[in-house]
């Protein structure tokens, strides 16, 4: 494995932490006297600060891998790091004991500063760095127990005399201690004041991952007024001990604080990722933009969706908006944009930015909604651009067929017509000089016209149905079942004409349906069924022959499927072997339906 | 003598039909091109008969049917087509026509065959 800067980093700063831990069993072993009465007691507060002083490293550790840019990670394992070097105080070295004085105002300072700067990094404002500065004050003068302090008294198993104590009188020395106890006192009064009033003020999307940091900086006042309590009390040297322990645990409570928020962003944004799953395939905008507030418990949040037709942004209600950033106000706005076109807004809480990660998770949540709606609403128009234009070929080719009909009916069929009349009166004329041969070559002449004609009339029928346009369906239908090659029954139930496309429809159903019961299913009977059920034609053909027609066989079948498809309609072949076919269509027929181009009217002109 | 007005907007049937029915007997008064023309002539000429083309550019044979056979002394209507019966389903039946005859088998006698007899309607 490639061992890259920041993993270089995290193990260098690993390694100085387990130095910094072993520091003081060191140094506690040059001059504490383990052996000492009391001495074992404080162990459990000794292991509890180094604990402590590992959690904030480690939690310094994630922030700074979440968040380089921002300087709560480094604050957090900086202090850390000092942790165990700041509690060696009256050490008997001169060097290690100044180390520790300015160990243990940095790590006060920088503990302080995490909480109030939590979660941007930055102290904005007089209040935040007056906390700050008491804190670092309050550290600063914490020396002065180094200085004035006796350890062989105040502290168990302290074997050296503190060579920098100052030979004052005890007045002083309880002087100094009451000046030190109010700063102490006041501190935690303007830290607790301050975290609590942060607390009643938490609202929108960055509520999550403050709280915990903030509950953290809240138990540590807590256990720091109670230790200070248990002091002025005067009590065993056992309770006491308890205490120390107590609030030196609570030094950790900031740095778990800050990784339970982490760990609840986290969660917030596998809700993110839900989402996606959540918002199904097409989302109305107000659906989208209810589920998101929701997630990231922002109600001030809007989407505003992109329209490439109108080259802007619209609001929720479709509107346009002009000035996005107008709109936004105070909150935020958060762009997405895909291949570089503009996609969506998001307008939201600013202090959402303070997770540019939940951001993200959230853009990409939305981008994939979006995309996805985009990419549907795409294949829904080529789907019905198709259906539309599959209609319109089957319409037009009914247009021409009947054209064709038409051409027949009033050109050759007239001429014929007209011959037919002539030679029939040719054979009248004749009579008169009796040429039996001419006679009969006429006969013959007006034989093979009449023939010409029925043939004409059949293929005319067969291009396009006549009836169909002059009489309507069930007229057109009817003429089919006298025509059955089986004994056929008719139910009609029809209260209205049908759209032109409509009635064709049916009618090639019904007419390639008796054509199959005719040719192929040995039926000695057969039914034809049509009616309206609602705003759809329902079209039945039942036979009781043989069965075994198959839908996906045979090329009328086929066709006739396709074309009940291209009308909308959907056709049901149901053909078990030895019971019979029944093949039924159903036809969307709604009066409105457009393409009335077969309506009878538009064919009064013959 | 059968009066007859002829309405058809093919000029050849127009030619064979009126030799046709004059061989046969029958005089034709009038011939008309469309429906509207047809019912003016009719009013004008009062015919016996009428030889009305199912499929006219104007109003189609049906209509003027209907029309003729609403005046005060309405001549008998003989409907025509090319296409055969079938192809116009119960409509010749239920139109006041007193009957119909495929165009190519249109003759004197055939025409006189659908006539009821002077006074009595079809319908």
């Amino acid at each position: 494995m490639k061992l890259d800067r920041p993993r270089l980093e995290v193990a260098a700063i690993l390694l100085v932490a387990v130095g910094a831990s072993v520091l003081p069993i060191v140094v506690d072993g040059w001059w504490f006297d383990v052996t000492a009465p009391g001495r074992a007691a404080q162990m459990p507060t000794r292991v509890a600060l180094a604990g402590s002083c590992w959690v904030s490293v480690v939690a310094g550790l994630i922030a700074r891998a979440r968040r380089p840019e921002n300087p709560i990670g480094t604050w957090l394992t900086v202090s850390g790091l000092l942790g165990p070097l700041a509690f060696m105080v009256g050490a008997a070295s001169p060097l290690l004991t100044i180390a520790s004085a300015v160990a243990f105002v940095a790590a006060a300072g920088l503990g302080v500063a995490t909480v109030i700067a939590f979660p941007t990094g930055r102290l904005d404002g007089r209040a935040p760095w007056a906390v700050v500065a008491v804190a670092v004050t309050c550290a600063v003068y914490r020396i002065q127990q180094i200085v004035l302090a006796d350890p062989t008294v105040s502290i168990p198993g302290w074997r050296e005399p503190n060579p920098y104590r100052l030979h004052i009188d005890q007045a002083s020395i309880d002087a100094f201690g009451l000046v030190y106890d109010a700063f102490g006192i006041g501190f935690l009064l303007v830290f607790g004041y301050w975290l609590t009033r942060r607390w009643l003020r938490l609202r929108g999307p960055g509520r999550r991952s403050i709280a915990p940091v903030l509950a953290g900086g809240l138990f540590f006042v807590v256990a720091s007024v109670v230790q200070a309590a248990t002091e002025m009390a005067n009590p065993s040297e056992q309770i006491l001990e308890a205490a120390r322990f107590g609030h030196t645990l609570s030094f950790s409570a900031i740095p778990i604080g800050f990784m339970a928020g982490v760990l609840r962003v986290r969660m917030e944004r596998y809700a993110i990722a839900d989402l996606v799953v959540e918002l199904g395939e097409t989302p109305e905008p107000a659906e989208l933009r209810r589920a998101l507030a929701s997630a990231l418990d922002d109600p001030s949040l809007e989407v505003a969706l992109w329209s490439t037709e109108e080259e802007t942004y619209l609001d929720a209600a479709g509107s346009p908006i002009a000035d996005l950033d107008a709109v936004a106000g105070s909150r935020a706005v958060t762009l997405l944009e895909r291949d570089g076109d503009p996609l969506a807004a998001i307008l939201h809480d600013a202090a959402l930015l303070e997770d540019p990660g939940l951001v993200a998770s959230v853009a990409t949540a939305v981008r994939l909604t979006v995309e996805n709606d985009r990419l549907q609403d795409e294949v829904r128009a080529q789907l019905a651009e198709v259906r539309a234009s599959r209609a319109r070929i089957v319409e037009a080719t009914d247009a021409e067929r009947r054209r064709l009909e038409r051409d027949i009916h009033d050109g050759a069929q007239q001429r014929l017509v007209a011959l037919s009349l002539a030679i029939g009166r040719a054979r009248g004329q004749l009579k008169a000089t009796a040429d039996p041969e001419l006679a009969a070559t006429l006969a013959q002449a007006s034989d093979e016209v009449r023939a010409a004609l029925t043939e004409l009339r059949e293929l005319a029928r067969g291009i396009h149905p006549a009836i169909l346009t002059e009489a309507g369906l069930e007229s057109a239908v009817r003429s089919l079942v006298d025509r059955a090659a089986v004994s056929t029954e008719l139910e009609v139930d029809l209260p209205r004409r049908l759209p032109g496309p409509v009635e064709a429809t049916a009618y090639f159903v019904v007419s390639e349906a008796l054509a199959n019961v005719g040719k192929h299913a040995r039926a000695t009977a057969a039914s034809v069924a049509l009616s309206l059920v609602g705003d759809s034609l329902v079209v039945e053909v039942r036979d009781d022959g043989a069965g075994g027609a198959d839908p996906a066989g045979g090329s009328g079948l086929r066709g006739l499927r396709d074309r009940v498809e291209a009308m909308a309609g959907r056709l049901e072949v149901t053909s078990t072997s030895g019971s019979g076919t029944t093949i039924r269509a159903v036809l969307p027929a709604a009066q409105d339906a457009p393409a009335t181009a077969l309506a009878p009217t538009a064919e009064a002109a013959e | 003598m059968r009066t007859i007005l002829i309405v058809d907007d093919h000029a050849s049937f127009r030619r064979q039909a009126r030799a046709q029915l004059e061989a046969g007997g029958c005089a034709v008064v009038g011939e008309a091109t469309d429906g509207r023309s047809a019912i003016e002539l009719a009013a004008r000429l009062r015919p016996g008969v009428v030889l009305l083309d199912i499929g006219l550019p104007d109003i189609d044979g049906f209509e003027v049917a209907r029309q003729l056979s609403a005046g005060e002394t309405p001549p008998q209507v003989i409907l025509t087509s090319s296409r055969d019966a079938a192809s116009y389903g119960p409509r010749i039946a239920q139109s006041p026509a007193a009957g119909f005859i495929a165009k190519d088998a249109l003759s004197g006698p055939a025409l006189a065959a659908l006539m009821a007899p002077a006074g009595e309607r079809r319908r």
